[in-house]
C-alpha cells in the first residue's frame, strides 16, 4: 500500500486532511504550505484560491438547514395558523369541529406557548371539553362515569386502596385524530390497567359467566317447559310454531321482547281474566261495602245510628276501611273494635258501641259528602295519604275507573233507604235531599202529561233505578214487575260479565275482563308502592291483586308485590334494581345474521324441575363457539364502560334555541 | 459485494436490551394508562440523541472515548432501534396532518440516507481502491491536466494531418465529453473502462479505436480519453460515498427543530390527566 501513497496523500501532505476546513485549489501538485483556516492561500504571493473542504461543506449545509429551517417555522408560527399542526384528520363524529371545539388557542410565538410546552402544562382540562358536548353526568371523568363512592362499593380492591379515584382522561381511551382508527375502539389492555384479572381472551382464561347469566329475573311467570310438555300437547291449535310467535326482537335491535298479550297469551288465558274460563273468577272485586251491624243492640244501648241495612259484610277492610279511617282514632275506635264481630253487639262493654256507632255514622257522613262533592275528590279520599299529593288527574281519572255517580246513589239508596236517614245525619244532609226533590219536580220525565209516554207510571226510567247499564240489585226480591211483562231478577255478577261497575248488595264491585285493565293496574301499582307506609295498603292491594281478586293478575305478574315498589308490569322491565348495566348482548346481530343459529343455539331448556328457571343459564362456552373464533372478542365487545346514570343522553338543544319568530 | 462487518456481541445485548426495556416501557404506560406515544417517543428522542453522539464523537478525536468503529457500530445500532422506535411511534403508518407529514417525511430521508449511506460504505471503498489512489480534491487538477494533454496532441495531430477525421471526432464529440462533468449516474462498464455508451457509440462510428496504432497519437488521446472515463467514475462514486451525508446531516439539523417543535405542541396541546 505503501508504493501506491500519492503525492497528495494526507500523510505526506498534513493540511489535506478530512478535518481541515480548506483545501489547497492549485491544479497538479499541492502547494506545501496550503491553506489557512480562514481559507486564504498562504504562499506569499497567494497563488491559487483555496476550497472548502469536504467538512466545511458539510458544515455550512448543516447550518443553512437549521437556518433555514427556523426562518420557515418561525413564518409559519407567526402567522399563528393551527391547521399547520393539525396532527390529521378527525374522526367522523369530529368532522365538524375546529382546532377551539377542543383546545387552547395559544400564540405559537408567546411565552405561554413555550411554558406550555417545556413545562408539560398540557391541556388538563381537555376531558372537560369534551364533556361539554357528551353529556355524562356529574361523574363523566371518573372511571366508568359513575360517582367514585359507588365505584368503591362494587371494587373491593379499590375501597381497600385508600387510594382517591381521580379523573381519567377522555383521550387515554379514545384517541383522536387517527382516521383509521375508530375513536370508539378501546384495546383490551386499557381495560386491564385497574382489572388486574388478566387473561390472554375471551375465550382462554376469561371468568366464567355467573351460573343466572340467561336468566334474567322475570316479571312475569311463565314455565316455557310446562307449556311445551302439558299445554300446547293439549292444545295443539293453539300451540305456537316457533319461538317468534311470542317472542320478537325489540325495537332496539338488542333486546328480544314478548309478543302483546293479545297475540302470545290471548288465545289461551283471556277467558282466565275475563272470569268466562274454567280458572277465572266471575265476581268483580268488593270496592265499597257496607258492614253488618247490631244496629238493634246499639240502640238499646242508646247508641241509634239510624237505619242500617240487615244484610252487610265483614268488618270493613280495604278501600271501606280506608274510607272512614280519618273519622276513627287509631288508638282508642280500631282497636276496640278489633276482633269484634260488629253483627252481634250484644254484652259489648260501651267503648265498643260507641266506636260502632262512631264508624256507622261516619260512615254515612263520608258516603253523603262523596256525593256532595265530585269524582276526583271521592277518589281522593281512596287513596293513601302517603300517595296522595303525588297523585295526578290522570291517575285519578284511572284510579275511578270511571265510577258514575248514580251508583253511588243506587247504593245508598239500597243502604239507607229514605226517610230512616233523616235526623240521624247532620243537618248537611238535608240539603242534598232537598235538592233532589227539587231536580225531580224539575225533571221532564216527572212531567205529569198524561200523554207522556214517559211519564207512563210504569215507566222503568221513574223507578229508584241506576242508570241503563247498571246492575239492579237486591237479592231478596225474587221478580219485579212492569207493565211490559215480568223480569226475573238475575245475579248481578253475571249480569256484569262484560265487566265494569255494578252493585251487589251490600257492596260495589268492579269486574275487570280485559288483560291490563286500568283501574286494577292503577290501585296495584298504587298499593304496592304504598306497601309499609299505609294500614290499609295490603288489604286493597289483595283485593286488586290477591290471588282470590278476579282478573287473576297475581298469576302471571310476579313483578308486582306489595313490598316491592319497584312494580314491573311488562316482561321487558325486569333489571338490576341499581347495579350499572356494564355487560350488554345485542340479539340483533345473532338473529338477524343469516346464520344457521337458532334460539336453542343458545338457550338450552332446564330439564331439573328443582332449577329456579326454565332455561340452562349461558355459559361462556356458547359465545366462544364463535366470538375469539372468527368473531371479534373484546373486553368491550360485551361491556360498556361508561354506565353512569346519563351515559346516554343525547346532546339536547332547548327550545329556545329555535329561534322561531314571535307569533304575531 | 456488501461487506459486512459481524456485529459484536455488546452490540446485539445493546440492542436487544433497549427493546425489551422499549416495550416494558410501552407495556407499563399502557397498564397505568398513559400515553403510549408520548412514551414511545421519548424512547425516539433518545435514540435520535443517541445518533446524534457519533457526530460529536468525530469533533472531538483527540478525547479517549473509544474507538471510532465502535462508535460507528453504536450508530448503526442506534439506527435501526431508532428505526423502530419510528414505526411504533408513529403506529406503522404515515400521519395526515401536515406538520406531522412533514416530520414524518425528515425522519424517514434521516433512516433512509443513513442505510443508503451505510451499504455505499461498505460497498464503494473497495472498488475505489481496486481503480486509483487518489484524492477527490486533487482529480479536477489531474483532469485539466489531461485536457491539456488531449488537446496537445490534438494540435500535434493537425500539424501532421489536417483536417482528419480523428481530429473533427475530437472536436465534435470527445473534446465536450473531456469537458463535461461526471454526472451522476453510472455510466458504461468495466470492460469499456467505463465510457459512456453514448460516446462509445458516436466515437466507434467514425473511429475503430479498437484497431489503433498503440504509438499513434489517436491513441494516445483515446488513452487519454478512457482515463477521463475513469476519473469520471472515481468522481462519481466519490459523490456517492459522500454525497449522502450531504443530505443525512442538513435533513438531521432540521430535524433537530421540528422534533423540537414537535415536543413543544404535543405538550402545549395534547390531552392531560383529565383534570
Amino acid at each position: 500500500m505503501q508504493k501506491n501513497r500519492s503525492p497528495f496523500d494526507s500523510k505526506v501532505v498534513k493540511y489535506l486532511r478530512p478535518n481541515q476546513p480548506f483545501q489547497c485549489g492549485r491544479p497538479g501538485d499541492p502547494c506545501e504550505l496550503g491553506p489557512t483556516t480562514s481559507g486564504r492561500c498562504s504562499a506569499p504571493d497567494g497563488r491559487c484560491n483555496p476550497v472548502p473542504s469536504e467538512e466545511k461543506t458539510r458544515q455550512r449545509w448543516f447550518r443553512a438547514a437549521i437556518l433555514l429551517t427556523l426562518g420557515i417555522a418561525l413564518i409559519a408560527f407567526s402567522r399563528n395558523d393551527f391547521t399547520i399542526l393539525d396532527p390529521g384528520t378527525h374522526s367522523s363524529f369530529h368532522s365538524h369541529l375546529d382546532c377551539a371545539s377542543c383546545h387552547d388557542q395559544v400564540d405559537l410565538i408567546s411565552v405561554d406557548f413555550l411554558r406550555r410546552g417545556l413545562l408539560s402544562q398540557g391541556e388538563s382540562h381537555a376531558t372537560m371539553k369534551c364533556l361539554d358536548c357528551h353529556v355524562m353526568g356529574e361523574h363523566g371523568a371518573k372511571p366508568h362515569s359513575i360517582a367514585p363512592e359507588s365505584l368503591s362499593l362494587l371494587t373491593d380492591g379499590l375501597s381497600d386502596s385508600g387510594h382517591p379515584i381521580e379523573n381519567v382522561a377522555c383521550a387515554r381511551c379514545h384517541e383522536e385524530h387517527r382516521p383509521q382508527e375508530s375513536t370508539r375502539s378501546i384495546h383490551d389492555a386499557r381495560c386491564q390497567t385497574c382489572h388486574q384479572q388478566q387473561f390472554p381472551s375471551f375465550d382462554d382464561g376469561h371468568p366464567e359467566f355467573s351460573s343466572t347469566y340467561g336468566q334474567p329475573k322475570r316479571a312475569i311467570q311463565f314455565d316455557h317447559g310446562d307449556h311445551a310438555r302439558k299445554h300446547f300437547a293439549e292444545y295443539p291449535d293453539r300451540a305456537p310454531e316457533s319461538c317468534d310467535d311470542c317472542h320478537i326482537l325489540g325495537p332496539d335491535r338488542h333486546r328480544m321482547a314478548v309478543q302483546p298479550f293479545a297475540t302470545s297469551c290471548a288465545p289461551c288465558h283471556a277467558d282466565s281474566i275475563s272470569g268466562h274460563g274454567p280458572t277465572g273468577k266471575d265476581r268483580g272485586i268488593e270496592f265499597l261495602s257496607i258492614p253488618s251491624l247490631d244496629s238493634e243492640a246499639l240502640s238499646q244501648n242508646g247508641k241509634d245510628i239510624g237505619a242500617w241495612p240487615t244484610v252487610g259484610s265483614d268488618f270493613p277492610r280495604g278501600w271501606s276501611l280506608r274510607w272512614i279511617r280519618d273519622g276513627m282514632s287509631v288508638d282508642t275506635d280500631l282497636e276496640a273494635l278489633s276482633g269484634v264481630e260488629l253483627y252481634d253487639l250484644e254484652d259489648q262493654p260501651d267503648e265498643v258501641l260507641a266506636a260502632t256507632q262512631k264508624m256507622a255514622l261516619h260512615f254515612k257522613n263520608e258516603l253523603r259528602i262523596a256525593l256532595d262533592s265530585d269524582l276526583e275528590s271521592f277518589i281522593r279520599s281512596l287513596v293513601s295519604p302517603a300517595e296522595e299529593m303525588d297523585v295526578d288527574l290522570a291517575q285519578i281519572s284511572r284510579l275511578s275507573g270511571k265510577l258514575p255517580r248514580s251508583l253511588l246513589e243506587q247504593a245508598r239508596a239500597s243502604w239507607f233507604p229514605p226517610p230512616e236517614e233523616q235526623g240521624v245525619i247532620t243537618p248537611e244532609s238535608s240539603t242534598e235531599d232537598d235538592s233532589s226533590s227539587d231536580q225531580n219536580d224539575d225533571d221532564l220525565l216527572a212531567d205529569d202529561d198524561d200523554d207522556d209516554l214517559l211519564a207512563d207510571d210504569d215507566d222503568l226510567l221513574l223507578e229508584e233505578s241506576p242508570p241503563v247499564g247498571l246492575a239492579v240489585t237486591d237479592r231478596d226480591e225474587s221478580s219485579i214487575t212492569r207493565s211490559g211483562g215480568t223480569i226475573s231478577a238475575i245475579d248481578p255478577d253475571k249480569w256484569a260479565n262484560a265487566g265494569g261497575w255494578y252493585f251487589d248488595a251490600p257492596s260495589i264491585r268492579y269486574r275487570p275482563v280485559e288483560h291490563a285493565d286500568r283501574f286494577i293496574q292503577e290501585w296495584a301499582t298504587l298499593e304496592a308502592k304504598s306497601g309499609g307506609k299505609d294500614p290499609d295498603s295490603e288489604s286493597i292491594f289483595q283485593q286488586v291483586f290477591g290471588p282470590l281478586a278476579a282478573g287473576n293478575c297475581a298469576t302471571c305478574h310476579v313483578g308486582v308485590q306489595h313490598d316491592e315498589p319497584k312494580v314491573r308490569w311488562s316482561p321487558e322491565s325486569m333489571r338490576p334494581p341499581s347495579y350499572p348495566q356494564a355487560t350488554h348482548f345485542s340479539h340483533g346481530p345473532h338473529v338477524l345474521s343469516g346464520s344457521s343459529a337458532t334460539c336453542l343455539s343458545c338457550h338450552e331448556m332446564a330439564i331439573d324441575p328443582h332449577l329456579s328457571n326454565d332455561w340452562k343459564s349461558i355459559s361462556r362456552n356458547t359465545c366462544t363457539e364463535c366470538h375469539g373464533q372468527q368473531v371479534q372478542s373484546g373486553c368491550t365487545t360485551c361491556h360498556e364502560y361508561h354506565v353512569g346514570p346519563r351515559s346516554h343522553l343525547i346532546n339536547s338543544a332547548r327550545i329556545d334555541q329555535l329561534n322561531l319568530p314571535q307569533k304575531q | 459485494m456488501l461487506n459486512l462487518r459481524t456485529p459484536s456481541i455488546g452490540m446485539i445485548i445493546f440492542v436487544a436490551v433497549a427493546v425489551i426495556v422499549f416495550n416494558y416501557g410501552l407495556h407499563v404506560s399502557s397498564r397505568s394508562l398513559g400515553d403510549l406515544a408520548m412514551t414511545s417517543g421519548w424512547f425516539l428522542l433518545a435514540s435520535f440523541l443517541l445518533l446524534g453522539l457519533y457526530g460529536l464523537r468525530k469533533k472531538l478525536p483527540f478525547l479517549p472515548l473509544g474507538k471510532t468503529s465502535t462508535w460507528l457500530m453504536l450508530h448503526l445500532a442506534t439506527g435501526f432501534l431508532g428505526t423502530y422506535f419510528f414505526l411504533e411511534h408513529t403506529g406503522y403508518r404515515i400521519p395526515t396532518g401536515t406538520f406531522d407529514i412533514l416530520l414524518w417525511i425528515g425522519y424517514a430521508i434521516i433512516i433512509l440516507s443513513g442505510f443508503s449511506g451505510w451499504f455505499l460504505m461498505r460497498t464503494i471503498p473497495q472498488p475505489l481502491r481496486e481503480s486509483m489512489h487518489l484524492l477527490p480534491a486533487r482529480i479536477h487538477g489531474e483532469l485539466e491536466t489531461l485536457i491539456s494533454k488531449a488537446d496537445a496532441e490534438i494540435k500535434e495531430l493537425r500539424s501532421s494531418a489536417p483536417n482528419s477525421t480523428f481530429e473533427s471526432v475530437y472536436l465534435s464529440v470527445l473534446r465536450p465529453f473531456l469537458h463535461s462533468g461526471p454526472g451522476f449516474l453510472p455510466k458504461g462498464s468495466k470492460e469499456s473502462r467505463y465510457l459512456p455508451a453514448d460516446i462509445s457509440s458516436r466515437y466507434s462510428r467514425s473511429i475503430n479505436f479498437s484497431q489503433l496504432e498503440p504509438a499513434s497519437v489517436e491513441n494516445r488521446v483515446h488513452q487519454l480519453i478512457l482515463r477521463k472515463s475513469e476519473l469520471d467514475r472515481q468522481l462519481r462514486l466519490q459523490r456517492w460515498m459522500r454525497g449522502w451525508l450531504l443530505i443525512h446531516l442538513p435533513v438531521t439539523g432540521s430535524m433537530v427543530i421540528l422534533i423540537g417543535l414537535h415536543i413543544l405542541v404535543v405538550h402545549t396541546f395534547a390531552a392531560g390527566s383529565g383534570g
